[in-house]
């Protein structure tokens, strides 16, 4: 009896649910964890195999109204030291400054676009910003098909800003965890530009955190993949970690 | 269907309640690579506490509490005697697998042992890590009981004792190893080619130039070091050849120190004030060496103090700038000489109003609007020397720069309106009566007397930037357009020529092409009009990295100075370059 409770209750969570309650919950799922530190590296692949690396520390605090971060580029060796600095803004333009050590020099950058590649890769800014149901719409159900022999939600959504590099995204999120599996971009002709998969999750203090990250351009055939490592949240990062100031430091 | 509810709502939380189980809060007193094994081997640790390995990581742990409430009043009480303690979650089984082991591994050290690190015993640090890796090369991998138990004081009073006993030595290195240190720097080969210039002068230029950086960061203290040095092949050469360009130059030399909301900073230092692209008409903190290319930023740092308050959204600056240092000059073959196709001697030493070491004061507030439209603003106030300078002819035809006094009012702003950004700098400039230096100056042309005063002056820039992303396949594309606009308020006095200012009714149009691939190629291409004086330069500049470790940049450049006028390019005269610059980094 017991066990055909438990049966139902799991069988429960695989009804039927709508794009838009899939979306909140890997939102759901994928925040809360109030600030992070970690190491990335990012690898561009391109048409021809050639792979060139580079390294960034980075700091994410989260906010409500948008995430803030700081990526500071260790290698290549020419540009070590240049740091990133943004303040996501779900209702506008994000803040962008760009520190470049040679001159001393913080730069502003208008981010109106959010379509650009980031730093010549696959990846465009709003790629790489954290995931917000709110910044999308949604219509129907999502599917449940099988992916990598794992049950997923399979559902599309259009991204609500008229900056965007895209006209659809499709995602594949797991059934049980909800965290995203992969995601396929179409781009503003309908056609298929990039597919991301997303790898190596792990628990960090009890909370989901992606380990490594991989977009591939169907367009011009190059790639890029971007891992975290030795990631640590609620390490007490506050606001003020973000002022413009850290840039100079 | 509520008894269904009810039930999946117990089941949720019973598995939560056991996920939450699984972990504990612990206070990490440090954490090591496993290759710096032997600066955990100097810590001396309360005996409750354990060591864990993960990986390559080794750390100091101490209790594992249900609730962060305990850990805080845990680490509260420790960070007396570890100041860099931690909050961290950790598995609960590490310390179950912990307590295992110690039933089965008797400690090393009984309770009648004497603590390593005891006041009562002497200690030899070295020793001690001998007998350490010892014991640790009997234990397995993973945990390692009896490291842990070998630092264990069973002595109540002699619990947090340790650090002080250990060897300067080993204090230094963890020193060290608690600070960050970096080195970074690159080494560039210059070859610029002039198929135009004016005569007898150098017709190409060799430089090798080479820049080191240090820094160095612990806690809240940072310091930062910087070095240039420069060679020309042309200084190698007989004596009318070389051109003085040759130089081993301390760039920065600096300490800051952080606290909540201040900043204190005293040292030798380059700071950059300005938003446009071209000329910053308000980066008047340093000025350039005139023995490098005019066409590349080149600084000289500045000994000054400076206290920062930080504000939510800005920073309040005063900064001290304590003396005015001398300027060298490129000698005449080279090409950018700046007095014509004349050799005229040039005495280095700095005539100032009062004396070199008369302090200037600067004052800056700086900040960012949350509007729709941001903007980031900075205004500033100087009473002090001027970074614009005016050149004085004695009548042994030798040059010297001059250096006077002013109240000077600065501001730059950028604001951001969707994909472009709009640009403001200006500079007003109140000077100090008395700014004739040299009251025996000739002029060389006329050979009268040059006594002229310098006047007040107002200098202002607008710019626009836009970017056209994904201008073609990924690459953005930027249009900026420049105007820059001097003008002196006091006639009579010295004007723009005189003072070798060439923006001074100049309009900038350019372009900068991203290719937005991994070597991050660029191309810059910009064209400068003066509508005053009639002049023009035209310049091309492509950049990319290769290999990860060089760079190369590629630039042409045409000037085509005033037919009429004896402005700033006039005297340095007409000329066409190509330069190739390869750099290395590391």
């Amino acid at each position: 009896m017991k066990n055909i409770i438990i049966l139902m209750i799991m069988s429960l969570s695989l009804f039927a649910m709508s794009n838009q309650e899939v979306a909140q919950k890997n939102d759901a799922v994928m925040h809360g964890f109030k600030d992070s530190k970690s190491d990335m590296t990012m690898t561009l692949v391109n048409a021809n195999g050639q792979k060139r690396e580079r390294n960034m520390k980075m700091l994410v605090f989260e906010k409500e109204g948008g995430d803030k971060s700081l990526m500071e580029f260790i290698s290549p060796a020419d540009v070590k030291g240049t740091k990133f600095l943004s303040y996501s803004h779900i209702k506008k333009n994000d803040d962008q400054w760009l520190y470049l050590p040679a001159l001393k020099r913080v730069k502003r950058i208008a981010s109106k676009n959010k379509s650009g590649a980031f730093m010549g890769s696959e990846f465009s800014y709003e790629d790489l910003s954290s995931f917000d149901a709110d910044k999308y719409s949604y219509s129907g159900d999502a599917k449940i098909v099988t992916l990598n022999g794992k049950k997923v939600y399979m559902g599309s959504r259009v991204p609500v800003t008229e900056n965007s590099g895209y006209t659809k995204q499709v995602s594949w999120t797991d059934t049980k965890t909800f965290l995203t599996q992969k995601v396929e971009y179409y781009d503003r002709t309908g056609e298929l530009l990039k597919t991301a998969t997303f790898e190596k999750y792990n628990k960090i203090s009890g909370m989901w955190r992606i380990g490594q990250m991989s977009m591939v351009n169907h367009q011009n055939d190059k790639s890029t993949t971007l891992e975290w490592k030795n990631e640590k949240i609620q390490t007490g990062l506050r606001e003020k970690s973000f002022h413009k100031r850290v840039l100079k430091k | 269907m509520i008894k269904r509810l009810t039930l999946l709502s117990l089941i949720s939380s019973s598995l939560l309640i056991a996920a939450q189980k699984e972990t504990c809060y612990s206070v990490q007193l440090a954490s090591y690579l496993q290759k710096n094994e032997h600066y955990i081997n100097s810590v001396a640790y309360p005996k409750e506490c354990k060591r864990f390995s993960f990986g390559n990581i080794k750390a100091i742990r101490c209790g594992c509490f249900e609730t962060f409430e305990e850990a805080k009043t845990e680490a509260k009480r420790l960070k007396k005697k570890f100041r860099h303690s931690l909050i961290v979650t950790t598995k609960k089984s590490r310390f179950a697998i912990e307590k295992k082991k110690e039933l089965t591994e008797p400690s090393v050290l009984t309770s009648t042992d004497k603590h390593p690190f005891s006041k009562t015993e002497a200690t030899n640090a070295k020793a001690l890590s001998a007998s350490v890796k010892k014991d640790s090369a009997k234990s397995a991998t993973g945990f390692e009981l009896k490291e842990s138990e070998a630092f264990v004081s069973t002595d109540e009073d002699a619990e947090y004792y340790g650090y002080e006993d250990i060897p300067t030595k080993l204090k230094i290195q963890y020193y060290l190893y608690e600070s960050e240190i970096g080195m970074q720097g690159h080494v560039n080969l210059i070859g610029q080619s002039y198929p135009t210039r004016p005569n007898n002068k150098h017709k190409a230029n060799l430089t090798a130039t080479a820049d080191f950086e240090l820094d160095f960061k612990k806690d809240d203290f940072s310091a930062y070091a910087k070095i240039h040095v420069q060679g020309d092949s042309a200084d190698t050469k007989g004596t009318s050849e070389q051109n003085d360009r040759s130089f081993v130059r301390m760039d920065e030399l600096y300490g800051t120190y952080d606290f909540e909301n201040d900043q204190i900073m005293f040292g030798k230092n380059i700071r950059f004030w300005g938003a446009l692209e071209v000329r910053n008409i308000t980066d008047t903190f340093n000025n350039q060496d005139l023995r490098s290319d005019p066409f590349e930023t080149d600084k000289l740092g500045a000994w000054n103090a400076t206290y920062t308050h930080y504000t939510e959204t800005g920073e309040l600056s005063a900064i001290v700038k304590f003396y005015e240092e001398d300027r060298k000059l490129s000698a005449f073959p080279y090409v950018y000489y700046p007095f014509g196709e004349v050799d005229l001697p040039y005495n280095d030493s700095l005539r100032t109003q009062e004396s070199n070491t008369r302090p200037s004061i600067y004052l800056k507030w700086a900040g960012s609007t949350d509007s729709e439209y941001t903007l980031d603003y900075a205004v500033m106030f100087e009473n002090g020397y001027d970074s614009q300078r005016y050149y004085t002819v004695d009548a042994s035809t030798t040059v010297t720069e001059n250096a006077y006094l002013v109240n000077k009012f600065m501001t730059f702003n950028t604001l951001v309106v969707g994909s472009t950004l709009f640009k403001l700098e200006g500079v007003y400039a109140d000077v100090k009566d008395g700014a004739v230096l040299d009251k025996n100056a000739i002029n060389l042309t006329t050979g009268l007397a040059d006594t002229k005063e310098v006047g007040d002056y107002y200098h202002l820039g607008l710019g626009v930037e836009h970017t056209l992303t994904q201008f073609y396949g990924e690459a953005d594309l930027g249009l900026i357009a420049e105007y820059y606009r001097y003008d002196t308020l006091e006639s009579g006095k010295r004007d723009d020529i005189d003072l070798f200012e060439v923006f001074q009714n100049d309009l900038f149009v350019g372009l900068r092409y991203n290719f937005n691939e991994g070597n991050d190629a660029s191309i810059v291409t910009g064209a400068i009009f003066d509508l005053e004086y009639n002049e023009e330069v035209y310049y091309v500049e492509y950049e990319a990295r290769i290999a990860d470790t060089f760079k190369l940049k590629l630039d042409y450049r045409f000037i085509d100075p005033s037919p009429t006028e004896e402005t700033a390019f006039a005297r340095m005269g007409k000329h066409q370059r190509i330069s190739v610059n390869a750099g290395y980094y590391f």
